[in-house]
């Protein structure tokens, strides 16, 4: 038995000698060429579909450039911001990552991005606003590769079963119609006031339709608990009192399967994109949904952002680094990512055709997109908030309560930083 | 002709013997110890170390900090986030510590008596204990969700269901408690299940033939004599409390309303979202405190239980 297991450990340390040695040995056969990380997510929603493009991808760069090693790792969506910050404090991080702005303005502010201007040969083909979100202090930190919308999807079946004729737009006939709907057991809309939903497809586009804002324009404090802030809390408390949220409002997630959507027990959402459109399709059949514009409170918006490339201060070769930025951000890549993933570009040259009722709807909504508010301390002001927002739907606090309890502890911590 | 020696230079030869053979199974003891306590400073002392530097700094993802001495705890004593954290562990440690032991108790004094079939369910019962606590989580997440398995079985006998995980905070970390004490109890049943063991029969015997019933045998009897062993169990339960993370993480994400926001999900939020590492080192170290006063206070009760 001690022989068999001094055997084991012996074979066990020769194997891992090996294995460093074969290493090594790949290392030096490659003649110095550069070895780049990129880490990236579901932005193509289909596994398989998704595998397939960036394999696609990396075989085609590296044919391109022979010098550099690209390796793109997969990897899913949930706690993408802390296995993100661990691996770059470990050294052990990608080269460039995927990030969107509020989330790149959190790596810039601790220190985790390079910028990344280099890999942009001419600006003025980049839509302002795509360019402005990953842009921090005056220079760029985030290269746009592809532009998210989201508009709102209707199940028509439902507001027929409750005598709705004309779908509502606007928060006044949102109101109206949830008694009506309320009455079949359905609610009018879904929302979700889970911890990991992000409040830029939950609270803050009904913060902006309310024309309010989260930050203050200089981004140095918060401007949430404006009357806009509580008129927006507010509405989602008169739309609950009516019947008009899933019961469980507070702590559901988005998931459209197996969510009141999903199941045909909320009516509509107003912050679906197209993957999250095709499931409802697929849950409830297309011809019962229908994809409207963003709706309006005191004005029209919603949330549609810049999916950003970001430099990790870990990164060792630059040039490297920003080639395949270049590639990724290429109007042809861009064109690719649209037919892959429904994506749209975001810069004016690449080409895109549009053949879909959905698909146009959310093309239009980006011109009341709002990009996120990348702010300093913006993911910690959005904790706090969607904490005090769940105190609320929980009958906890009122509106004005929820929002003033939130602002105070937002500003202790944006003093902080 | 005969030699003789003398007892005493016997004794001394005995004596030096038996030094030797002191030394060479220290040396032993040593040999097998070392490997544990080399990995043991590598990977617990040295990085606690850090930590305790690292919460005197501002250290930032990029490996830039300076130093801010006592900022981050003089901060952690006035930040109501921390506190409520703080407040919830203890709620959290005072439901669960309870009941992790009262179940134990009685599955281990259950077990004791059993006379067929003792090790299948002491294998049965142990089960839990070596399963994952996220995967317990998920199963719990299911059995307890708003449209879960008890809530469909109560609606369907036309009870209004129960918010398991999204009521208040005492509903909520009832909850928790009972899906960490499920996944948990294994462990300290088998401890008190040992210590059963040893009380010795005869004294059961006695108490009952003079007269003493099954209730008066346990508190009079069992427990005095299995007070160390219970006082061991509080203080790991009480450990494990503070220390609650993946049921919570996988169940209510810290939530609804930081309902069940406990200290070392403050730590993770800080560390790993907010990535003010220096903050979090700061909780670390005081997490470790209040374990480190804890297990101060069980050890004074432990020596005078013993003497």
């Amino acid at each position: 038995m001690r022989t068999r297991t001094t055997a084991t450990i012996a074979v066990g340390a020769a194997a891992a000698l090996a294995l460093t040695a074969c290493s090594s040995g790949d290392d030096s056969a490659e003649g110095g060429s550069s070895e780049i990380t990129l880490w990236m997510y579901p932005v193509i929603a289909d596994e398989d579909a998704s595998r397939d493009y960036w394999e696609a991808f990396e075989t085609d760069f590296e044919a391109e450039h022979s010098d550099i090693d690209l390796s793109i790792e997969l990897l899913p969506w949930a706690d993408r911001e802390e296995k993100i910050g661990t691996a770059i404090a470990a050294g052990t991080g990608p080269d460039l990552v995927l990030l969107v702005p509020d989330l790149a303005r959190n790596f810039y502010d601790t220190g985790g991005l390079k910028p990344i201007d280099g890999a942009i040969d001419d600006p003025g083909v980049y839509f302002e606003g795509a360019l402005a979100g990953g842009t921090f202090d005056g220079e760029i930190y985030g290269l746009p590769i592809y532009q998210t919308a989201n508009a709102t999807a209707y199940n028509t079946a439902l507001f027929e079963d409750a005598g709705i004729t004309e779908l509502p737009q606007t928060w006044d006939e949102i109101l109206d119609a949830a008694p009506a709907l309320a009455e079949n057991g359905v609610s009018v809309l879904d929302y979700s006031g889970s911890a990991e939903t992000t409040l830029n497809i939950s609270f803050y586009p009904l913060l902006w339709q309310a024309g309010g804002s989260v930050f203050t324009e200089d981004g140095s404090d918060i401007a949430f608990d404006g009357p806009e802030g509580v008129e927006a809390l507010q509405f989602l408390l008169d739309l609950q009192e009516a019947g008009g949220l899933p019961a469980d409002a507070a702590t559901k997630t988005t998931a459209v399967e197996g969510g009141p959507l999903g199941l045909g027990t909320a009516a509509m959402s107003y912050g679906m994109s197209g993957a999250t459109i095709d499931q409802l399709e697929a849950a409830v059949g297309e011809e019962n949904v229908t994809v409207g514009a963003p709706l309006t409170g005191a004005v029209q918006a919603s949330f549609g952002t810049p999916g950003i490339i970001g430099l990790t201060t870990i990164n060792e070769d630059e040039e490297a680094a920003l080639e395949v930025a270049r590639a990724l951000a290429a109007p042809e890549a861009q064109s690719a990512m649209f037919e892959a993933a429904g994506w749209f570009p975001s810069r004016e040259d690449a080409e895109i055709t549009i053949d879909d009722d959905a698909t146009q709807a959310l093309f239009d909504s980006l011109a009341v997109s709002n990009p996120g508010e990348a702010a300093p301390g913006a993911r910690q002001v959005m904790s706090i908030l969607a904490t005090h927002i769940q105190s609320a739907l929980q009958g906890q606090a009122t509106a004005e309560e929820a929002i003033a309890d939130a602002a105070a502890e937002a500003r202790d911590a944006i003093s902080r930083l | 002709m005969t030699s003789t020696t003398p007892v005493s230079a016997l004794g001394r030869q005995k004596r030096r013997g038996s030094t030797t053979a002191a030394r060479s199974g220290m040396w032993a003891g040593i040999l097998f110890v070392l490997p544990m306590l080399v990995l043991f400073v590598i990977f617990r002392f040295v990085p606690s170390l850090g930590a305790i530097g690292m919460s005197l700094t501002d250290y930032k993802l990029s490996g830039d900090y300076s130093v801010v001495w006592f900022d981050n705890y003089t901060r952690m004593l006035a930040d109501d986030v921390f506190l409520g954290a703080l407040t919830t562990t203890l709620v959290y440690a005072a439901i669960y510590v309870p009941l992790v032991v009262v179940v134990s108790m009685v599955t281990a004094l259950v077990l004791n008596r059993l006379v067929w079939g003792t090790g299948f369910f002491r294998g049965a019962l142990f089960l839990p204990y070596v399963t994952s606590f996220v995967l317990a989580a998920v199963i719990w997440l299911w059995i307890f969700a708003s449209d879960g398995l008890v809530n469909g079985l109560l609606t369907e006998a036309g009870v209004d269901p129960y918010p398991f995980l999204t009521g208040n905070q005492a509903q909520v970390l009832t909850s928790l408690a009972v899906v960490s004490a499920w996944r948990g109890f294994g462990y300290s049943m088998l401890i008190l299940l040992a210590g059963l063991k040893n009380i010795p029969e005869d004294l059961l015997e006695s108490a009952t033939l003079d007269g003493a019933n099954a209730t008066q045998r346990f508190f009079r009897i069992v427990l005095p004599l299995l007070r160390p062993v219970v006082f061991f169990v509080l203080v790991i339960e009480t450990i494990a409390a503070f220390q609650v993370f993946d049921t919570i993480y996988v169940m209510t994400g810290g939530g609804p309303s930081r309902a069940s926001y406990s200290l070392v999900y403050a730590l993770y939020d800080q560390g790993f979202k907010f990535f003010d590492f220096g903050y979090a080192a700061a909780i670390g170290v005081a997490i470790f405190l209040l374990v480190f006063v804890i297990s101060l206070i069980q050890r004074r009760f432990l020596d005078r239980s013993n003497t």
